[in-house]
Formats: C-alpha cells, sequence, structure tokens
C-alpha cells in the first residue's frame, strides 16, 4: 500500500472575492521507501501540496489518503522541514526539540532522551544548550532536521530545506541527510523534497515530479535511477538533468 | 478598450538588467547554449530562468527549441548597440506588443496625457494574484521607462506620455 | 515617618493597578488579535480609549464607585487605582494585539503541523513572545501611572474634596502651606522609586528581553538575577494548570451555544433600550449655557494642544539626532526619560501659576501641557532614530552630507513613521494634560482658563453637562484622529518605509 495518495488534488484561494486555483487535479502517489522530489517555479503551488499532505490545509477538491485512509486534520504520521528553520527564539537547541516532543504528550525524561539522542545524530553534540541566535543557517538547519526526525515520523516533508543556505554549507547538508536516510537508522519511510532546484531533486531523489505555472499540473515525472552518492559530473547525471531542464522549459515557454 | 489574449501569456515579467545578462552570456557562448547548462551558470534559480527566457523571446532576441536556446540576429545586434539604439530597438519592440499598444493609444487619447498608476491594472488581463500582478506591472514600467515611452510621477502615482522634446 | 507610609501607599496603588493593566491588557490584547470577528470590535474600541483623556472620566468613575461603595475608603481607593489602571492599559493592550498580529507565520505553521494545541500556543508561544514589547511598554505605563496618582489622590465631588493618603495629597499639602522641604523631600521620594523601578527592574529585564525577539542576532543576552530567582521560586505549574482551567471554562462556555445566543440578545437588548434612554434625557432641553459654551472652549484647548505638540517635537529632535549619530547609550536614555517623565509636573503647576499670575496662564498652561506630551515625542523619535540604517548615515557622512541638507534629506525623511507616531500619542498625553492644566485652586485663590478642562470641572456637580462635555470632547478627539492622524500615518508608512 502506498504511504501517501493525492487523487485529483485541487486547490485554490479567494482574493479580493476572486478565485485563483493553485493546484489543479493532481494526482501523485509516493509509495513506501520512495523519496520524490517536486520541482517547479515559486508560485506553482509546490509548498502547497507539502502543507496539504501534512494535514495542514484541507484541499478544495479531490481526496488525501494516508496509508489508504483519508486525512483529516494534521497529519500525525508527518513531519516537515520548513525553509526558514521555524525555530523558537527564546528555547535552546534541546529545548526548541523537547517542545514539539511535549506537544506530542512525551512525558519529561523521555523528552530529554529522544532529544539527545537527535541532536547527537544530527551531530550538534555540545550546541544542546546554545540558543538558535548563536547558531550559522546550517546548524539551524541541523536543528530544524533533528526536531522533525524526533518526532519519528514515516512521512518527511522537506519544503526548500536547502535554499535558504549558501551553496556550500547547503551541498554538506544533503550529503549528511541522504548518509542517514540510506543508512536505514531512521524511522522515516518516505521523503517528499520540494525544490525550484533541479540539480538537489536529481541528487538526492528517486523520482523528480514536475509541475507547471500556476495552477499547477504535474507535466512529467523522470525517474532518477543512479546510485547514490551521485556525482554531478557522470555523463548519465547530466543526461537527467538536460532531459528535466526540456521538460519544464518546454512546458513554460511560449505556452 | 481592453486588451484580451486567448493565452494570457505574453507578459513580460523579467526587467532589463536581467534580459541584458542572458543576452551577454549567450553572446559569449557564440549564440547558442544548452539550458541545462544556462541553468546551471545561474544556480538553477528556475524562477529567474523561465522569466527571463520568456521576456527575452517575447521581445525576439532569443528563440528556444528542443532543450536550446538561441539568440537571434536581432538579439545579436542588441548587445552590439550603444545605449540609446538599445532604447530604441526596445521601443520599437514594445510597440509590436498589443498591450503596449494599447495602453499608449489609450495613454495620447487622454488630453493631458497622463493617467493613474492604478489604472495599469485594466490593461493586465487574466488570472494573476496580487504578487503576479505587481511583477508584470513592474516589468510594463521597467520596460517602458528604459524605452523612454512612458514617465511615472510617483509622488502623484501617474504614469505620463514621454514627449518627444524639440533638439535645439 | 509621613513621607515613608504616603510612599508606600502611593507605590502600592500604583503597582496593584499595573498589574491589573497587565492582566488586562495581556488578555485584551490576545483576545483582540486572534478572532477576526472580535478584532473588528475590540481594535476601534481600543483606539477610542487610547486616546480619550482619561482624566475627563475619572469625575464619572469616582460618582459611580462612590455610589457603589456608599462612600466607604475601598470605593475612593477603587476610583483611584482605576483612574491609574486607565491611564497604564491602552499602550500595553495595544503593544500585545500588534505583537501577536505580527507573529511569525512560519512558527504558526509549525506549531499545528507538530500538533500543538491552541492553548499550548498561547502558552507556550505567544506569552513568551510578548516580553519584549510588555516590558518596554511598562516602562512608560509606571511612569504615566505616577504622573496621574497626583490627580487620583484628590477627589472632587460636587462640593465635597476627599484626600487618600499619599505622596500626591502630602505634595498639595507642601504646596498649600508654602513648606518648601517638604515639597523637595516628595518631589525627591517619587524621583527616588521611579529611579529605582526603572534602573533595578526594567533596566536589566529590558536587556535580557532580546531574547524573545525574533530575527535577533549575536549572543544571547544573560539572563537577570530577578528571572532566575523567580523561576527557581515560583511554582510554574500552578500557574500553568489554572491557565488551562481558565481556558477550559471558556470552551465549555462557547459549547453552550444556544444559551450564549440567548445571552448576547437580551443583553444587545438591554444595552439599547439603555442607550436610547440615555440619548434621550441627554439630548432632551433645556441646553444650559455651560452646554453652549462647548464648542468655542474645545476649540481653544485644541490650538494650546497642537502648540504643546509641535513643540514637543522641536525639542525632542535634538535628542534624536545624538542618538541617530551615536547609536549606543540609548538604553540609558531610555531609563532617564522615563524616570524624568515620570515626575508629575503637575505639583509645580500650581506654583507656577501663582507666580505668572491669571494674565500668563496661557503660557503657564501650555508649559505643563509640554510636559505632558514631550515625554512620548522623545520616547518615539528616539526608537525612530535608532532604526535608521547605520549604512544611510555612512552613507551620508560618506558623501559629505551635512547641516541643513542631511537633516531635510534624510533623517527627517528616515524617522517620519515614528515621529508621527511620537505626535499622535503626545497629542493624548497633552489633552490629558489639559484636563488639569485650565483651572488651579491656590488656597483661596482661584486661577482659570477658558477650555474645554476648565469647562469639564465646573460641571461636575450635574452629571448631565458632565455627561455632554466628556461625549462632545471624545467624539472631537475620535474625529480628528480617523480624519487627521490616521491619514498622515497610513500616508507616511508608506512612503518613508525604509526598504527600496
Amino acid at each position: 500500500m502506498p504511504l501517501l495518495e493525492l487523487r485529483g488534488v485541487t486547490k485554490g484561494y479567494v482574493e479580493k472575492g476572486k478565485y485563483f486555483p493553485v493546484l489543479d487535479a493532481i494526482d501523485l502517489v509516493v509509495e513506501e521507501g520512495e523519496f520524490v522530489t517536486i520541482v517547479g517555479p515559486s508560485g506553482s503551488g509546490k509548498s502547497t501540496i507539502i502543507r496539504i499532505a501534512a494535514g495542514l490545509i484541507p484541499p478544495t477538491g479531490g481526496q488525501v489518503l494516508y496509508r489508504g485512509q483519508p486525512l483529516a486534520g494534521p497529519n500525525p504520521g508527518a513531519a516537515i522541514v520548513f525553509q526558514n528553520f521555524a525555530l523558537i527564539p527564546w528555547l535552546t537547541v534541546q529545548e526548541n526539540i523537547e517542545l514539539v516532543l511535549e506537544a506530542r504528550g512525551l512525558p519529561p525524561r523521555q523528552r530529554v532522551r529522544t532529544a539527545l539522542k537527535y541532536i547527537d545524530l544530527v551531530g550538534l553534540d555540545s550546541f544542546e544548550d546554545a540558543y538558535p541566535r548563536e547558531l550559522s543557517g546550517g546548524m539551524k538547519q541541523r536543528v530544524g532536521f533533528a526536531r522533525a526526525l524526533a518526532v519519528e515520523p514515516e512521512l518527511l516533508l522537506m519544503d526548500e530545506p536547502f535554499s535558504s543556505l549558501d551553496i556550500l554549507t547547503a551541498a554538506g547538508l544533503r550529503e549528511e541527510f541522504l548518509k542517514l536516510w540510506t543508512g536505514g537508522k531512521l524511522s522515516i519511510r518516505s521523503v517528499v523534497l520540494v525544490t525550484h532546484n533541479i540539480e538537489e531533486a536529481v541528487l538526492m531523489s528517486d523520482r523528480v515530479v514536475v509541475l507547471s505555472a500556476r495552477p499547477s499540473r504535474i507535466v512529467g515525472e523522470v525517474s532518477v535511477a543512479l546510485p547514490r552518492p551521485r556525482d554531478p559530473h557522470s555523463s548519465d547525471f547530466e543526461l537527467i538533468m538536460d532531459r528535466l531542464y526540456a521538460l519544464i522549459v518546454s512546458s513554460h515557454i511560449g505556452r | 478598450m481592453r486588451w484580451m489574449d486567448g493565452e494570457g501569456s505574453s507578459y513580460l515579467r523579467a526587467g532589463v538588467g536581467e534580459v541584458l545578462g542572458l543576452l551577454e552570456i549567450l553572446d559569449d557562448e557564440s549564440g547558442k547554449m544548452d539550458v541545462y547548462r544556462l541553468g546551471k551558470s545561474i544556480h538553477h534559480h528556475l524562477e529567474q530562468l523561465l522569466d527571463v527566457l520568456e521576456t527575452a523571446r517575447i521581445l525576439g532576441f532569443i528563440e528556444y527549441e528542443a532543450g536550446d536556446v538561441f539568440l537571434t540576429p536581432k538579439g545579436k545586434r542588441f548587445v552590439e548597440s550603444t545605449q540609446d539604439e538599445r532604447k530604441r530597438m526596445i521601443a520599437d519592440a514594445l510597440l509590436e506588443i498589443p498591450v503596449f499598444r494599447d495602453f499608449l493609444s489609450f495613454l495620447s487619447s487622454r488630453e493631458d496625457h497622463t493617467v493613474e498608476l492604478d489604472e495599469l491594472d485594466q490593461f493586465i488581463v487574466g488570472d494573476f494574484t496580487q504578487e503576479e500582478l505587481q511583477k508584470i506591472k513592474n516589468a510594463f514600467l521597467n520596460w517602458g521607462r528604459f524605452a523612454e515611452l512612458i514617465w511615472v510621477d510617483s509622488d502623484e502615482r501617474e504614469i505620463h506620455l514621454e514627449e518627444e522634446e524639440e533638439e535645439a | 515617618m509621613g513621607l515613608l507610609s504616603a510612599a508606600l501607599w502611593s507605590t502600592f496603588r500604583v503597582f496593584v493597578a499595573y498589574i491589573f493593566s497587565l492582566l488586562f491588557g495581556i488578555a485584551y490584547g490576545i483576545l483582540a488579535a486572534t478572532s477576526p470577528q472580535r478584532e473588528r470590535l475590540m481594535v476601534p474600541l481600543l483606539d477610542v480609549l487610547q486616546s480619550v483623556p482619561i482624566l475627563g472620566f475619572f469625575p464619572i468613575a469616582v460618582s459611580v464607585l462612590v455610589f457603589l461603595f456608599r462612600g466607604q475608603r475601598i470605593g475612593l481607593e477603587l476610583a483611584a487605582i482605576f483612574l491609574i489602571f486607565t491611564s497604564q492599559v491602552w499602550n500595553i493592550a495595544f503593544g500585545v494585539y500588534e505583537t501577536v498580529k505580527t507573529f511569525p507565520q512560519d512558527i504558526l505553521e509549525m506549531a499545528r503541523s507538530f500538533g500543538m494545541s491552541s492553548a499550548f500556543v498561547v502558552k507556550r508561544l505567544y506569552l513568551p513572545a510578548l516580553v519584549p514589547t510588555v516590558l518596554y511598554n511598562s516602562g512608560v505605563s509606571i511612569a504615566v501611572g505616577w504622573y496621574f496618582l497626583m490627580a487620583s489622590e484628590i477627589i472632587t465631588l460636587g462640593n465635597v474634596e476627599v484626600r487618600l493618603p499619599g505622596l500626591g495629597t502630602a505634595m498639595m499639602r507642601y504646596v498649600a502651606s508654602g513648606n518648601l522641604p517638604g515639597m523637595l523631600g516628595t518631589i525627591g521620594t517619587i524621583v527616588l522609586v521611579n529611579f529605582c523601578t526603572q534602573w533595578f527592574l526594567f533596566r536589566p529585564l529590558l536587556e535580557w528581553s532580546n531574547l524573545f525577539q525574533f530575527g535577533a542576532v549575536g549572543s544571547a543576552p544573560e539572563e537577570p538575577g530577578l528571572v532566575t530567582f523567580l523561576r527557581d521560586r515560583i511554582r510554574w505549574n500552578w500557574f500553568s494548570r489554572s491557565f488551562d482551567a481558565v481556558l477550559l471554562l471558556g470552551e465549555r462556555i462557547r459549547e453552550k451555544r444556544k444559551l450564549l445566543v440567548a445571552l448576547r440578545f437580551l443583553l444587545l437588548g438591554l444595552f439599547l433600550g439603555a442607550l436610547a434612554y440615555f440619548l434621550f434625557w441627554l439630548l432632551q432641553p433645556p441646553y444650559t449655557p455651560r452646554l453652549v459654551e462647548i464648542p468655542a472652549s474645545l476649540v481653544l484647548t485644541t490650538l494650546r494642544v497642537v502648540v504643546a505638540v509641535v513643540l514637543s517635537i522641536a525639542l525632542s529632535f535634538p535628542f534624536a539626532v545624538r542618538a541617530a549619530e551615536s547609536g549606543g547609550g540609548v538604553r540609558n536614555l531610555y531609563t532617564l526619560a522615563a524616570t524624568m517623565g515620570s515626575v508629575p509636573a503637575v505639583i509645580f503647576y500650581p506654583l507656577i501659576v501663582r507666580g505668572v499670575g491669571q494674565e500668563y496662564m496661557g503660557f503657564a498652561a501650555i508649559l505643563l501641557l509640554l510636559t505632558g506630551s514631550f515625554w512620548y515625542t522623545l520616547f518615539n523619535m528616539l526608537k525612530g532614530a535608532l532604526m535608521v540604517p547605520s549604512t544611510i548615515v555612512e552613507m551620508a557622512r560618506g558623501f559629505g552630507i551635512r547641516g541643513f541638507l542631511y537633516y531635510r534629506t534624510i533623517l527627517i525623511p528616515a524617522m517620519f513613521p515614528s515621529l508621527i507616531t511620537g505626535a499622535i500619542t503626545a497629542w493624548g498625553g497633552a489633552w490629558n494634560a489639559s484636563m488639569v492644566a485650565e483651572e488651579v485652586n491656590f488656597g483661596k485663590e482661584v486661577f482659570s482658563l477658558r477650555g474645554i478642562g476648565s469647562l469639564l470641572l465646573s460641571a461636575t456637580a450635574s452629571p448631565r453637562e458632565l455627561l455632554w462635555v466628556v461625549l462632545a470632547m471624545t467624539l472631537w478627539i475620535v474625529a480628528i484622529n480617523i480624519l487627521f492622524w490616521k491619514r498622515w500615518y497610513g500616508w507616511a508608512a508608506a512612503k518613508y518605509a525604509l526598504s527600496e
């Protein structure tokens, strides 16, 4: 059974009495064990798909199934890594992670144990007591990852998690996440990544889904059957990049 | 008065500087470039890439075909021109675009050759969010001012027709 | 010693009123910011309450409370505390509202995605995020509270005058008897109490509050000893549980929808009935000479207030320029301003008025209005000056833009929005001071200026006339706020926003 299914999902909103469609009949199936990336220009509703999958907003039409069951309200099996980290400034690294565990109703002792475990896992040991303001962007996003992993979700949703970081830091963090993912130490069954960076998509995922401009439809997808770690300079990699770019640009230019 | 276009996609979205940058890159690559390599050279900023390609195409400076971007002869001439010649080329190109033509004839039909900034909204027809509308309007004014077809009084929130000055 | 007990009584009143202001202001702000329906009602109401001279309502509040408690001391104490409360609460409520309203959306989204309940969000996210704004406004509130304390301890009811024990009463007694050491001692006590509050309580807390600011950078501020002490000694679990209980009660009540709707209609009916009766009572003749006097008095007072606001801005300007250029040291200036602002200039006023005599009382009155408005322009313009990006100051220096050109093209436009905010609050402050500036009793001598303040005082004997004066003044001020300040502020904020 697939972990997540979007069936004919549409989403729109009303602005100044006018209806704006954002998503137009999206069909997306995320199988267990799969790493899917959604690419598209900004405003194409990529982030809306993440929010619908997390149960934060209901779709206007269509169906969202999680493990075969219709989703109503926040998806307890999913956790999000946010583009702008969304850390609480007055809480330390450890307290930031403990906060979401407290919200999930974990007893105090277990909160501490779990928080420390994931702080270790993302390589932030000895930074437990630091405040977010004292950390670099890359370290902040490590906290973001640790927080999402700490609630031990089955589905990890990543909303442009590397786009607030500089190029080198982003590359390092991507690499580390892929090691954790392929290392099989995580509770996560599947990942959905949203990005406007096509290279990032090909570098990380098993399958890349391309969205059109708003109102977004899925214009095509490319599967990436390359062994990890992937070499961006290999001809296979460049071939896939080339195909993806052609797919995206032809669907936009001179429409 | 309203200008209608079935596809609603002939709006310029990128600015003067971005288009110039694209044309310079293409010119350095002797006029032809794989779109993937072009994307790589601007760090895969997808949105910017799509906007600038579409804008340059509408102006007739590039062609896109099967994964490759070509500099047209007109684009090549633009890169090699002086600032004044560029302004004239853009003015000519803008007059080919229906939305500009309509707006300019509306503007010159006004007695004082002036319209309110907000009146521009009615020329941009389509299913746009406020954010997109703003982007299109900004690009519109950006190109119109560069071509010296219009000038904008931000304090009064008015758009004026740029009158031809008598050369002494 | 008499002074000590007077000081304790006065401090007690100010702090009791402050604690109520804190609880009420936070609740009001959060409630207004979290539901669009409530917002539509509560924000305009807040606007009106914030801009109306509270002192004008004092006689009404006193009458009601004295009637309720049958003239017992507790009624008078409550009236005094109520007056101070109304001077302290609105800026806190407004600060809370603004902070909750601008709470980062991505954090809220994060909270929802990790399944945090709304009670959890209020308790663990909203309340801590309010720390900076609440502390900043508390410093101002406490200072303003002291200013009004002086007016609240001496209560006139028709021909009867009641005095509550406290520094305000003491000061009046010393002034009346011409006891200079007594006066100096009282003022010294007020300054000392305030200085201690600002320096030892708010200054360290204000510095620490930077921790709760979204987007703050640099190393985290040190935790003050007071905070550590409170955290270790107070059983916060108890607070947390009572908070949950209150929320639960709210939920329970909300569940009983039918009852609530019925109650709402009943209240609305009662309110409309009362309003109709009230208007009938108010609007029927006779129109006494005092009512006919209202328009001219309003105009006269408005003119004095405008002069005071303009002078306040002019006087604050040099300080703001200094702050923009030096940057640092502003916390000290804030503490100093908060201390000086709390010195109730009202108490010198009778002396000054007697000194200059009835002939020049107009100038003395403007001077008093100035003390009620200057601190607001100073606070706000300091804040505005600090927000001028240092790159702009450096750019000006680099290109040799100096003197008048610098002020005209760079500094004034850059702080324009906060200058307007300062002017709006100063306008409110000057109106408030007008309520006491226009009539002075010095022993048996009475000095009086024509204006809405003196008219109000003369009307206290007749409830109908009193209400007429207060309502006319309220409508006038609210109308000016809507027609003039609101528009100007919107324009300034849009035009001089410091972003490109």
